[in-house]
């Protein structure tokens, strides 16, 4: 095997012509490693049926929906979430949507106050039962948006993931964390009453930095 | 040789079966696992848009200001998202309302005009509508596009201009709901004014996916 290419990827040329298959076999064992380590790690979960909540505290209510697990990130690498979903609450109450890397709710940075990271999350405090409105991803973790009389309905196909109601920007997430392997989720909490969740999307991805 | 729809090879018919059936599957992985980004630049020349009452395409490029790409990502259905961006001159020759909107077709599909959320609702279309004063004849105002959509003046009394090297790219838009990998999308910013024309500048216009499983 007699070359690699400009960004260290092996690559076979005439000279290898006529090699013997174990070689072959190594090769491609090689151009695989290699590819493995500029590729983005990637994962994604969709759930279009309704769940439930009535935790006070963030809670899953689906384990088979609403995470991402096993998600690779580099050295140096950073990890990118996005998400999309709505909601709608049964009586008066305040709800809670919020990210969790592992069993540790995402933080944002204090500078309201100074000192140490506070808590990321998107609550939203309702008068009475609500119809659906929209959550979603952006700069600073997860935005919930208002509690309309009236559900909130999407379009399957270019839907855009923004929500004038939030005080987040709509898009993705960018997460610093520590080389390691991740589960990612986004779990839900209601004070009272209960909280109904759907047509939940969560994409996430690790991007390296060579 | 065979090519994954990223441009990737892969082994064809003359390897024995087994390492083509490997390295189909290899490239697959490799093109599952990377995200694609084309952009496009027009309006070198201003480009005049004629009494456009309705939304229509530039034609300069004979394809409107537009790019077309395989979007899909994943194997979760509608777990594909695309990131769209777009940053533009365009001006008005008349007093007008001068509008801009991203229309999108998927599949060779019918080009519609792309929706925002509608809280309590069903989804709206998404557009800018420029009201700003008209000042002969004519200057060049900014059209960007945000989080939410485009944004911008079609307005002003001088005209705004771009810097070559080292400009400051608006946020761009993200859009959910694209199928597995192979889902092709048509994405086109038009243009409409309710008098006089609409003049184009240079424009950038980027298309990118998010790869997410």
């Amino acid at each position: 095997m007699s070359g690699t290419t400009a960004k260290g990827v092996p690559i076979l040329t005439t000279s290898d012509q006529g090699l013997p298959t174990p070689n072959v076999q190594s090769y491609l064992q090689s151009l695989a490693t290699a590819l493995d380590a500029r590729i983005e790690h990637v994962g994604s979960s969709y759930n279009p049926n309704p769940d439930t909540v009535s935790s006070t505290s963030y809670v899953n209510p689906n384990s088979s929906f609403d995470r991402v697990q096993n998600i690779i990130v580099p050295t140096d690498g950073l990890l990118v979430v996005g998400f999309a979903g709505l909601w709608k609450v049964s009586a008066a109450s305040t709800m809670g949507a919020a990210l969790f890397i592992g069993a540790n709710q995402l933080k944002n940075v204090n500078t309201a106050s100074g000192g140490a990271p506070v808590l990321a999350e998107g609550t939203n405090t309702t008068a009475g039962a609500s119809g659906y409105g929209f959550m979603h991803s952006g700069r600073q973790g997860i935005g919930v948006g208002a509690a309309p009389a009236t559900d909130t309905t999407l379009v399957n196909t270019g839907m855009i993931l923004y929500d004038p109601t939030t005080s987040t920007d709509g898009g993705l997430c960018y997460i610093s964390v520590a080389a390691g392997t991740y589960d990612v989720s986004v779990k839900y909490k209601i004070s009272t009453g209960t909280l109904t969740v759907k047509e939940r999307r969560l994409w996430v991805h690790s991007v390296q930095y060579l | 040789m065979p090519l994954t729809p990223k441009g990737i090879y892969y082994p064809g018919p003359k390897f024995p079966p087994q390492i083509s059936e490997d390295m189909g599957a290899m490239a697959q992985n490799v093109f599952n696992g990377i995200e694609a980004m084309q952009m496009q630049t027009y309006g070198f020349s201003p480009e005049t848009i004629v009494a456009p009452t309705s939304y229509t395409s530039a034609a300069a490029n004979g394809n409107g200001d537009s790019i077309d790409m395989n979007v899909g990502s994943g194997q979760s259905p509608n777990s594909g998202m695309i990131w769209f961006n777009y940053h533009g001159l365009w001006k008005k020759t008349a007093t007008a309302t001068t509008s801009a909107a991203i229309f999108l077709s998927v599949n060779g599909g019918t080009l519609t005009q792309l929706k925002k959320l509608n809280p309590g609702g069903a989804p709206v279309v998404q557009e800018v509508n420029d009201t700003q004063a008209f000042f002969s004849p004519g200057f060049f105002g900014q059209l960007y596009c945000n989080r939410d959509g485009l944004a911008g003046n079609a307005g002003g009394n001088a005209d705004t201009s771009f810097a070559t090297n080292g400009f400051v790219m608006p946020p761009g838009v993200y859009i959910y709901g694209f199928d597995n990998p192979g889902m092709s999308v048509h994405i086109e910013v038009k243009y409409k004014t309710t008098a006089g024309n609409v003049v184009l500048g240079k424009r950038y216009v980027y298309l990118g996916t998010i790869k997410a499983g």
